[in-house]
């Protein structure tokens, strides 16, 4: 008898420590509740941060590299509609170091890690008003092998800029805003979206931006697109 | 057992608070350093930013404003780190560097000048650069590759001034020291003319024509100088009315109302193909688009939606004033390259067939929203009275009044006319460009 508990203390430790344990468990519930909202509270401002971060970052480079080309050939560097937009800029610029000549299939550059496989490459001589856009087939030594062979002659001192796409576009009815860069698929950035809107104002350079998330967070911001400037 | 029992209770219960605490607060710690992380990133390329974007903006001042003229080999005595220092204090170091392409042209140089830019904070070793194209030319400039030419005389008080548009507006900024412009509008004339001998006079211009060689003014009229299957120009005598510019798909065309006489014209631009009606040309010759007004033309002015092909390259050469009463416009610029070359050079010359010429004035009343593709030359006065004018081209006069706004977005010509109209031993900063500003990642 004295080895073990009464039913009584038994009866009396299974409600206290019922009681104590609704009581805990309840509490760690509402915890639990309370720091999922506030964890996915940050976690969508994290992922609105980062999305406008990306969105600022691309559209800042905008135009990059290719302010001369611009002048005289109709590069379209920035295009947009209500829910999309789309910058290309020049990720890197080398001289054509030998003439090449119409029909051939390759130029001779400057060594450049940007210089790769598969990369769209803009190739122009401001003097002589001529250019065109091509892709990189391969790359041996200082020889870039082009897809297609040249529509143009190009004496040595011409430019060659590889170029780079970057497109945002929101799926309204998936509420996700996803984004492109280069040949690849659109990958989601942030989901949620319930507001996505851009303004071009070519006269400044600039470009207004909205996004909205779940209604309620809010990001707009003014970005001058410092590349573009003439 | 009755401890044991509750012990083991006591435990659990704190070991599995203990953990969810915890967790959430190392949660809590990470988010905050990340976004503390971020808001010292963004602070610190912010404020990198800044001081590399300013250092620009004053290196590009510097470098526009300076009277470049007066420096023997500015290339080797400007462009170097005395007058571009390294900025070394105890937050950041900024650095300048140029490089220089020289190209050797008629009678002037091309310095293609490349400005780099490094900053670089100390503190978080974040670095920004900035590469700045722009081009230096030197030598006798040919006056069609400034935007602005204001060429007011030799005197201290009236030096010619160089636009500098794309520093500062349209403002202008008159570079300092002897400058001179030299207008040779008879070696003009005579090259357009293909008089060899380069001697402009009406006996060899009758020559060039097939006519009785002698010193005697043309008549009134129309006459075309033909070489090699080639209309090389087309010479209008006496005033004109009207001239009027239009297109009909790759033709352009072009109606000259002399008041007597009316003359029209239609031709495909680099191509075999020129008729003038009522008259017995080949219809499968080349026009080299040289049309000569030796008088005063009256309006000139284009009919239906476009002025120009998008192959015309006119040159129109008229010795005397005229007016322009309406936008002159270039059809569908193909997509594919843009501001090639202005598709027309109007220039009112003074008549080198006087001995005391009047000085020419082009009056500008092309309508409250106007644009001009192409350049125009005044050897005396522009006076421009339409609200908003933009002119696709570049701008030469001696004096200019502007009744309204008139912009200039330059489009230089290719420099072939340099020999006849030049700026004398000159140097001029055309174009300064922001090629990029990056963050760099790598080294």
């Amino acid at each position: 008898m004295s080895s073990g508990f009464s039913l009584i203390e038994i009866l009396v430790v299974l409600t206290i420590s019922f009681t104590v344990l609704t009581v805990v468990i309840t509490n760690i519930t509402e915890g639990i509740s309370v720091s999922n909202k506030v964890t996915s509270k940050q976690q969508v401002l994290e992922s609105l941060f980062f999305t406008v971060d990306t969105i600022k970052s691309d559209l800042t480079k905008c135009g990059m590299r290719l302010q001369e080309a611009k002048k005289y050939f109709d590069l379209p560097l920035f295009n947009h509609s209500e829910n999309s937009f789309k910058t290309t800029y020049g990720v890197a610029s080398e001289f054509i170091k030998e003439d090449a000549f119409c029909d051939e299939e390759s130029v001779k550059t400057g060594k450049n890690l940007f210089f790769k496989k598969g990369e769209k490459v803009l190739i122009y001589n401001l003097e002589e008003h001529k250019y065109e856009l091509n892709q990189i087939k391969n790359v041996k030594g200082s020889s870039v092998i082009l897809k297609e062979g040249l529509k143009n002659d190009y004496i040595h001192g011409s430019t060659a800029v590889i170029l780079k796409e970057s497109e945002f576009k929101l799926y309204k009815n998936q509420n996700i805003l996803k984004r492109k860069t280069g040949k690849g698929y659109f990958q989601p950035l942030i989901e949620k979206v319930t507001d996505f809107y851009i303004t071009y104002f070519p006269d400044a350079n600039s470009v207004l931006y909205r996004i909205e998330v779940n209604n309620k967070e809010q990001v707009r911001g003014y970005i001058f697109l410092t590349n573009m400037v003439e | 057992m009755k401890e044991r029992g509750s012990l083991l209770f006591s435990v659990s219960f704190i070991l599995l608070i203990s953990f969810l605490g915890l967790t959430l607060l190392t949660f809590s710690i990470t988010h905050t350093k990340i976004v503390s992380a971020r808001g010292k990133k963004n602070r610190e390329t912010g404020k990198l930013y800044n001081q590399l974007y300013l250092l620009l903006h004053e290196s590009k001042k510097k470098i526009c404003s300076s009277d470049l003229s007066s420096i023997e080999n500015p290339l080797d005595n400007f462009f170097n780190n005395e007058i571009f220092p390294i900025i070394n204090n105890k937050n950041f170091k900024l650095t300048r560097k140029f490089s220089f392409n020289s190209i050797q042209k008629e009678g002037y140089k091309v310095h293609r000048g490349y400005l780099d830019i490094s900053a670089i904070s100390k503190r978080s070793g974040y670095k920004y650069a900035s590469q700045n194209i722009f081009n230096l030319l030197s030598g006798n400039i040919p006056v069609s590759l400034i935007p602005l030419l204001i060429n007011r005389g030799n005197n201290e008080a009236d030096r010619p001034s160089a636009s500098r548009t794309f520093t500062y507006g349209s403002s202008l900024s008159p570079p300092p020291g002897e400058n001179k412009v030299s207008i040779n509008t008879s070696g003009y004339l005579a090259q357009i003319f293909g008089i060899e001998s380069g001697i402009l006079c009406w006996k060899n211009i009758r020559k060039e024509l097939g006519l009785l060689e002698y010193e005697k003014e043309l008549p009134e009229g129309i006459y075309l100088f033909l070489k090699e299957s080639q209309i090389i120009s087309i010479l209008i005598q006496g005033d004109v009315k009207s001239i009027h510019f239009s297109i009909d798909s790759d033709k352009q065309k072009i109606q000259i109302d002399s008041g007597k006489e009316l003359f029209r014209i239609e031709y495909i631009p680099k191509e075999n193909y020129f008729l003038l009606e009522d008259s017995n040309y080949d219809t499968s010759l080349n026009f080299n688009e040289n049309l000569v007004i030796n008088g005063n033309v009256g309006s000139i002015s284009q009919t239906g939606e476009y002025a120009f092909t998008e192959n015309t390259s006119i040159e129109l050469i008229v010795l005397g004033s005229l007016n322009i009463n309406s936008s002159l416009l270039q059809a569908g610029k193909n997509n594919t390259i843009v501001n090639k070359k202005a598709p027309v050079q109007i220039r009112a010359l003074r008549s080198p067939f006087l001995e005391f010429p009047r000085d020419p004035v082009i009056r500008i009343r092309a309508g409250d929203n106007s644009k001009i593709d192409g350049s125009i030359m005044a050897q005396g006065e522009i006076i421009n009275y339409s609200k908003d004018l933009l002119v696709k081209g570049t701008v030469y006069t001696e004096k200019l009044s502007d009744n309204g706004k008139m912009k200039i977005s330059p489009v230089y010509g290719n420099g072939s006319d340099g020999k006849y109209f030049h700026m004398i031993n000159y140097n001029y900063i055309q174009d300064f460009r922001i090629n990029y500003i990056e963050e760099v990642f790598y080294e």
